[in-house]
């Protein structure tokens, strides 16, 4: 532990200046990012009679809990919220402004999705929040996410009631078909046959009315079919607004709000970058520090005694490293050192 | 020292004293890898002593791992230690002279892949130190000719293990003097600056 005091100790100006490099502009940041954050939110009831099981993952669809109705809406919003086209048409109902370029489109999206919040605040109960850059355009883009929510409701079950309404229409057709066939049977039949009719014939004059009966009440049955579907989404929707209520709407806020938590992170984030550098440094120190840096190395360091020093030559006028080794070589050997001399081994 | 170098070659003087006070006549120089500056240091340390002692001093380069001693002689053809140990020559004839009065040079010599005999290295360093009053080694780095320096140690009187400041890992020291089992390891600390501790431009000898 002491030599990394130690280590701490005479990088100390160093680690001081990583520190400042890094929690500086991480505090900068953090105080901007939170000056700059306004919050809105909605709090929204939901009920649902029935309990639902849910798939806890979409890999494994066999791994199912039970779901309270906050966590089910939630997870549907949160499931439209991550989706382009839905984000592109709250941005479309929104004063937030769309993006410019092409390639910048996904960006957006992504950070304009980051944005949201979700809180499940009880079995009922959750919040949805959007944190804005400018006080006005939280509250405006969570009550676009709630309409546009209620309109891909509605349009969806307009689309599956438009769906059935057809189908009935073509089964109505068909029975009319049959009704006015079974009733151009019964009267080509009377026309035929004037009474009094024999047990035979009266049979069949039966038969024939019983199934002009049939037909018509087919008809009738599928005429109420369609009149229902025609009110259904109407009851759906009075049904979903009873199972989604907005308690409490967002609000415009003067003051910065919510910017808390995304800041406390940046500010984290440098701070932790800023430790982590300086404690590589450190242990960058300690690992330069396992060579010998100083006479009182030796014995202390390795096992044996000092007994010379031999001093660093210094460098030539010329600039370059005057080589000991090449000037030792020409006082012994002469002529032939320079050619041959090498760096020192 | 009188030569033009003398200043460089003053760099040595302290330990070359220090060579001749301790009564030493065969040292030797290693390092842990290449780079420590161990050739630089006996080149060095054998033209001090050449200058300081009254007989004739002998250079030996047993680095046939990469004989730059006798790469700077110009002698790399040349019959040398190698050839010697082998007795395929005598040392008075392999011996090369040198500008420095007093000082000889006995090059690596042909080593053809094949190691030197070293068993005889005893009876080498007898034979030598009858025509010269000390005989200074240059060694492989210890790590790389470890059998090599291993022998040499055996037969030398003392072995500095050069350090080069700054540069050589701690790990590498510890482990080059753990392998060539030396007991009372001598380091030269090599090329070291100001802030090392040296406090002077001289050389600064311990004399323990």
């Amino acid at each position: 532990m002491r030599r990394y005091l130690d280590t701490a100790r005479r990088y100390r100006w160093v680690i001081i200046l990583v520190l400042a490099l890094t929690w500086l502009p991480g505090a900068a940041m953090a105080y901007l990012e939170y000056i700059t954050s306004y919050e809105a939110d909605a709090t929204i009831w939901t009920q649902r009679t029935s309990q639902q099981f849910a798939s806890l993952s979409p890999q494994d669809p066999g791994l199912s809990a039970l779901v309270s109705p906050a966590q089910e809406q939630a997870g549907i919003l949160m499931q439209l919220l991550k989706t382009r086209s839905f984000l592109e048409k709250i941005v479309e109902r929104t004063s937030v402004g769309a993006p410019g370029a092409e390639g910048d489109e996904q960006r957006f999206y992504d950070e304009f999705s980051k944005r949201f919040r979700i809180d499940i605040l009880g079995t009922n109960l959750f919040r949805l929040a959007y944190r804005a850059r400018d006080p006005h355009t939280a509250p405006e883009v969570v009550l676009a996410t709630l309409d546009q929510r209620q309109k891909n409701l509605l349009a969806s079950r307009t689309a599956a009631t438009d769906a059935g309404t057809s189908f009935y229409r073509s089964e109505l057709s068909l029975a009319e078909n049959q009704a006015l066939d079974t009733q151009h049977e019964l009267e080509a039949f009377d026309a035929a046959h004037k009474p009094p009719l024999s047990a035979s014939e009266d049979y069949q004059q039966r038969q024939l009315r019983l199934a002009l009966e049939d037909a018509r009440s087919r008809v009738s049955d599928i005429k109420g079919r369609i009149d229902r579907s025609g009110v259904m989404p109407g009851l759906l929707e009075m049904a979903d607004n009873l199972d989604f209520q907005v308690v409490d709407k967002p609000l415009d806020t003067a003051r910065p709000s919510g910017g808390t938590r995304p800041a406390a992170t940046i500010a984290g984030s440098a701070m932790l970058a800023g430790i982590a550098l300086a404690i590589a440094l450190i242990v960058g120190g300690i690992l330069l520090a396992g060579r010998v840096e100083a006479e009182s190395d030796i014995g202390r360091l390795v096992p044996g005694t000092l007994v010379a020093t031999i001093p660093e030559v210094a460098r030539g006028k010329s600039g370059r490293t005057r080589e000991l080794r090449t000037a030792l070589a020409t006082v012994a050997f002469g002529g032939a050192a320079p050619a041959q001399a090498r760096a020192d081994r | 020292m009188t030569d033009p170098n003398g200043r460089l070659c003053g760099l040595f003087d302290g330990l070359a004293t220090r060579i001749r006070s301790a009564e030493l006549r065969t040292v030797g120089f290693t390092g842990a890898v290449y780079g420590e500056g161990a050739s630089t240091l006996a080149l060095g340390t054998s033209l001090s002593l050449a200058a300081v002692r009254s007989g004739q001093v002998l250079l030996v380069d047993a680095n046939w791992l990469r004989p730059s001693l006798t790469s700077d002689a110009g002698v790399r053809s040349a019959p040398g230690l190698a050839d010697v140990l082998r007795g395929d020559a005598e040392l008075g004839k392999v011996l090369v002279p040198t500008d420095r009065p007093g000082l000889s040079f006995l090059a690596a010599g042909g080593v053809d892949g094949r190691r030197p005999p070293l068993e005889d290295l005893s009876s080498f360093l007898t034979d030598a130190l009858s025509e010269f009053s000390a005989v200074v080694a240059d060694l492989p780095p210890a790590l790389a000719g470890e059998s090599v320096v291993l022998a040499w140690g055996a037969a030398l009187e003392q072995i500095f293990v050069v350090v080069r400041n700054g540069v050589t890992p701690l790990a590498l020291v510890r482990r080059a003097i753990e392998e060539v089992a030396l007991e009372q390891p001598q380091i030269v600390l090599n090329r070291a600056t100001a802030a090392t501790g040296s406090g002077t431009a001289a050389s600064r000898v311990a004399m323990t």
